[in-house]
C-alpha cells in the first residue's frame, strides 16, 4: 500500500516540476490516479501476483493456467500457439518450465535438424508439410517487431532414401502414400541416381526416392530461439527450474465390474528452483509434458506406471532416452554443394555442413548396441562401424577425416517410434506430446498448432493426430513408421 | 497520375470480368495474363504490366507499352506454349508460381530484382527441370546458399545470378 501512494504522488511531482517549475502547488494528474487505482484493485483480488512478502524472482509465478514441462522446441512452440489461438488477451497464462537454461543436453539443439515428407504414415506426411508451410512463413507467424527478422538457413536439398532389392516394395508402398498426402517426392531408378548424383555408387541400390520441395536442414537453436522469443514477447512466463513432483487430488470410481479406478487431477506442480532447496508449488489447471528425453520420469511422478501390473495405471509411459552419435566429417574431394541428406538402406546417413567440404555422419545403432544414456560422452569406435557404408556408398569418403563429434538424446518411444499426443485417461489434466523418436524437431510447428487446438479448442481442428494418442499404448495396438533413421 | 490510376482500375476491373465469363479452352496466356493482373497482390498493377513474354514459334514479346495498355493480341495465339518469361522487378514469390505450373515449355525464366523471391521460390523451380534452360536470378537480396542447393534439381539450366 505504501508503494502505491509513493508512486501517486511521484506522478503528481513530476507533473508540476514539468509545467510550474517549482511552487508548492499540488497538482493532481487525474489520468495517472485512475490508473494507479485500477492497479491496487487488480491486485487487491484474490488470484493476482501481488504479495507483501519480497520474493525471489527467478521463482516461476504462483499460480498459472497451463505449465508446460520442458522448453525445448516442442514445449516453446505449443507455449507459441497457445498465446496465438487464445481468444483475448492474456486470456491463459502459459509457464515454460526448463531444467538447464544452457541447453546442454536438450535434444532440440544437439539436432541434426533435417525435415523431410518422406514417412509411411499420413499423419506424419501432414506433421511434416505443415511444418515447411509454417517454416516457409516464418517471418509472418514468429517476427517481433522492431527485432531481427528469423533466418533459420534452411538448405533445400532434399533427402534421398536408398532401398536395397529386400525394401524396395516398401519404398514403393511409402511413395505411394506420400504422393497421395500430397508430398513432393520422385522415385529414381539407379542410372536415373548415377545421373543424378556421380559421386554415388549405385552397387546394392534398386530404388532411389528424393523429395523434391520442403525437405532438407535448417538451424534447430534459431527456430527454438524464434519460438522462445515470440512466445515471451506475447506474454508467456519462462522458469529455469526442474519439476520435481505434482499435487493433485485422486477420485476414485467402480468400474462395471466392480474395480476400483483412480482419477487424478494435478493441483500443483512443485518447480525447483536450479543448485537450490527453495522450490515453489504452482498452482495450474492443465499440465503439459513436453519434456522429450525425460518425460517418462515427468509421467512417473504423476503416478503413471506405477499402478498395478495389468491395469491403466499400470501402463508406464513408453519414452526413454536413446543416445544418438554425430560424427563431423571432413573429405576434401567430396559430393560438392549439391549433395542431399543420403540414407543408406543400411542405416548410415550423412549430410553437407558448411561449404568447407564437411558432412556429418550418424547411424542409428542396433536394439543389442544401444549405448548407456547416463550421460552424452561419444563413443569413437562407433564410427568404424559407419565408415564402411559410407566409404561403400560414397567412394570419395574412403579418404576421409573425424573432425568431431556430439551425442543428443532421442526422445525414444520404445513402443512404435512415433509421438504420443493427447491426454492421458486417468490424470485428465497432463497433455502428452512426446516421444517423437528423432522427428519431434520436424514436427514441431504443426505439433505445437494440434496441441493449442486439443487444450482451447477441446480438439484436432486442422490436422487429426488421435492416431497418436495414448490410448493405442492402453490397447497394444501400435502405428509403426517404417521409414525411422 | 491520376489517369493512370483510373486505367489501373479499368483495366483490373476488366480482367477480373474477363476471368469471370466463361472461356473456352482457357488457353495458357490468357490464364497467365488474368492471373499477372489478379493475384500479385500489392500490385501495383503497374509493375505487372511490365512483365514481358513470349511464345515459342514467334520472338516477340508480349509487354505492355509506354503507357501501361496490354494488348491483347496474344489471344490469337491459343495453344502455344510460354517459352520465357521475364517478371524481373517484380513482387512474385511462392505462391505466385502457381499460375506458372501449366507451363510445361518454359525454356527462360528471369526474376532478377525481385525483392520476394528467396529460397523457397527457388526450391519450387523443379518442376521445370526438364525443360529450362536459362534463370537469371541477379539482383535478389533473398537468395542464399540454401537455396542454390536446391537448384541442383534442374539438370541443363545454365544459371546466371549476382547479388
Amino acid at each position: 500500500v505504501w508503494r502505491r501512494r509513493g508512486e501517486c504522488s511521484a506522478a503528481c511531482n513530476i507533473l508540476q516540476h514539468d509545467r510550474f517549475g517549482g511552487g508548492s502547488v499540488m497538482v493532481w494528474d487525474l489520468e495517472n490516479q485512475f490508473k494507479a487505482f485500477r492497479e491496487k484493485a487488480a491486485d487487491a483480488m484474490p488470484g493476482s501476483d501481488w504479495t507483501p512478502f519480497e520474493k525471489n524472482s527467478s521463482l516461476p509465478p504462483e499460480r498459472a493456467d497451463i505449465v508446460i514441462v520442458g522448453g525445448g522446441v516442442v514445449g516453446w512452440s505449443i507455449a507459441y500457439w497457445l498465446k496465438q489461438k487464445e481468444m483475448i488477451r492474456d486470456g491463459v497464462r502459459v509457464l515454460v518450465v526448463e531444467r538447464d537454461p544452457t541447453y546442454s543436453q536438450a535434444s532440440t539443439v544437439l539436432s541434426a535438424g533435417g525435415i523431410r515428407q518422406q514417412f509411411s504414415l499420413p499423419e506424419n506426411i501432414h506433421l511434416s508439410m505443415a511444418s515447411a508451410d509454417f517454416m516457409r512463413n516464418i517471418n509472418e507467424h514468429l517476427s517481433v517487431l522492431n527485432d531481427d527478422p528469423v533466418d533459420l538457413q534452411f538448405n533445400h536439398s532434399g533427402y534421398l532414401f536408398l532401398a536395397s532389392e529386400k525394401v524396395a516394395h516398401i519404398m514403393e508402398e511409402n511413395y505411394s502414400t506420400q504422393r497421395y498426402a500430397g508430398a513432393k517426392v520422385s522415385l529414381l531408378s539407379p542410372t536415373q541416381l548415377k545421373e543424378k548424383c556421380p559421386w554415388i555408387n549405385t552397387d546394392g541400390v534398386v530404388l532411389a526416392s528424393y523429395g523434391l520441395e520442403n525437405e532438407g536442414w535448417f538451424d534447430p537453436w534459431m527456430l527454438l530461439n524464434a519460438f522462445r522469443r515470440k512466445a515471451i514477447s506475447m506474454g508467456v512466463y519462462q522458469c529455469f527450474g526442474e519439476v520435481t513432483g505434482f499435487s493433485y487430488t485422486t477420485n476414485t470410481m467402480t468400474t462395471a465390474e466392480g474395480d476400483k479406478v483412480d482419477f487424478r487431477r494435478i493441483k500443483y506442480a512443485n518447480v525447483q528452483m536450479p543448485n537450490s532447496l527453495e522450490y515453489q508449488p504452482v498452482e495450474c489447471a492443465i499440465v503439459v509434458n513436453a519434456a522429450g528425453a525425460l518425460s517418462g520420469k515427468v509421467a512417473e511422478m504423476m503416478g503413471i506406471g506405477l499402478g498395478p501390473k495389468d491395469t491403466i495405471s499400470g501402463i508406464p509411459l513408453p519414452v526413454e532416452p536413446r543416445k544418438r552419435f554425430i560424427y563431423v566429417v571432413h573429405c576434401p574431394n567430396g559430393p560438392g554443394l549439391d549433395t542431399p541428406f543420403l540414407v543408406d538402406y543400411s542405416g548410415v546417413y550423412f549430410r553437407r555442413e558448411g561449404l568447407g567440404g564437411n558432412y556429418i555422419a550418424g547411424m542409428s545403432p542396433e536394439e543389442e548396441e544401444e549405448p548407456e544414456t547416463n550421460n552424452l560422452e561419444v563413443d569413437h569406435q562407433f564410427f568404424q562401424n559407419i565408415w564402411p557404408h559410407l566409404a561403400h556408398r560414397v567412394p570419395a569418403f574412403e579418404c576421409l577425416k573425424v573432425k568431431s563429434a556430439w551425442a543428443g538424446f532421442y526422445d525414444y518411444n520404445t513402443f512404435d517410434q512415433n509421438g504420443i499426443v493427447g491426454m492421458h485417461p486417468l490424470v485428465n489434466n497432463m497433455f502428452f506430446a512426446t516421444g517423437f523418436s528423432g522427428h519431434g524437431l520436424q514436427h514441431s510447428p504443426a505439433i505445437g498448432r494440434a496441441m493449442a487446438e486439443l487444450i482451447l479448442d477441446g480438439g484436432f481442428k486442422t490436422l487429426d493426430l488421435s492416431a497418436f494418442s495414448f490410448k493405442r499404448i492402453m490397447t497394444k495396438e501400435p502405428i509403426l513408421e517404417r521409414n525411422i533413421v | 497520375m491520376r489517369q493512370s490510376c483510373r486505367q489501373v482500375t479499368l483495366l483490373a476491373a476488366a480482367s477480373r470480368y474477363w476471368s469471370s465469363s466463361p472461356v473456352a479452352p482457357p488457353s495458357k496466356q490468357s490464364r497467365l495474363l488474368l492471373f499477372l493482373s489478379q493475384r500479385f497482390h500489392d500490385i501495383e498493377t503497374l509493375l505487372s504490366w511490365s512483365s514481358w513474354f513470349k511464345n515459342r514459334g514467334q520472338s516477340e514479346w508480349f509487354r505492355s507499352d509506354r503507357r501501361g495498355k496490354f494488348s491483347w493480341d496474344f489471344m490469337n495465339h491459343q495453344d502455344t506454349s510460354i517459352e520465357e518469361v521475364d517478371v524481373g522487378n517484380t513482387l512474385i514469390n511462392y505462391t505466385g508460381l502457381e499460375n506458372l505450373v501449366k507451363q510445361r515449355g518454359l525454356r527462360t525464366l528471369s526474376v532478377s530484382g525481385c525483392a520476394e523471391v528467396d529460397d523457397w521460390f527457388l526450391s519450387r523451380l523443379y518442376m521445370f527441370q526438364d525443360t529450362l534452360e536459362e534463370l537469371d536470378i541477379s539482383n535478389c537480396p533473398r537468395i542464399s546458399v540454401g537455396g542454390l542447393a536446391a537448384l541442383q534439381k534442374l539438370r541443363y539450366t545454365d544459371q546466371h545470378g549476382r547479388k
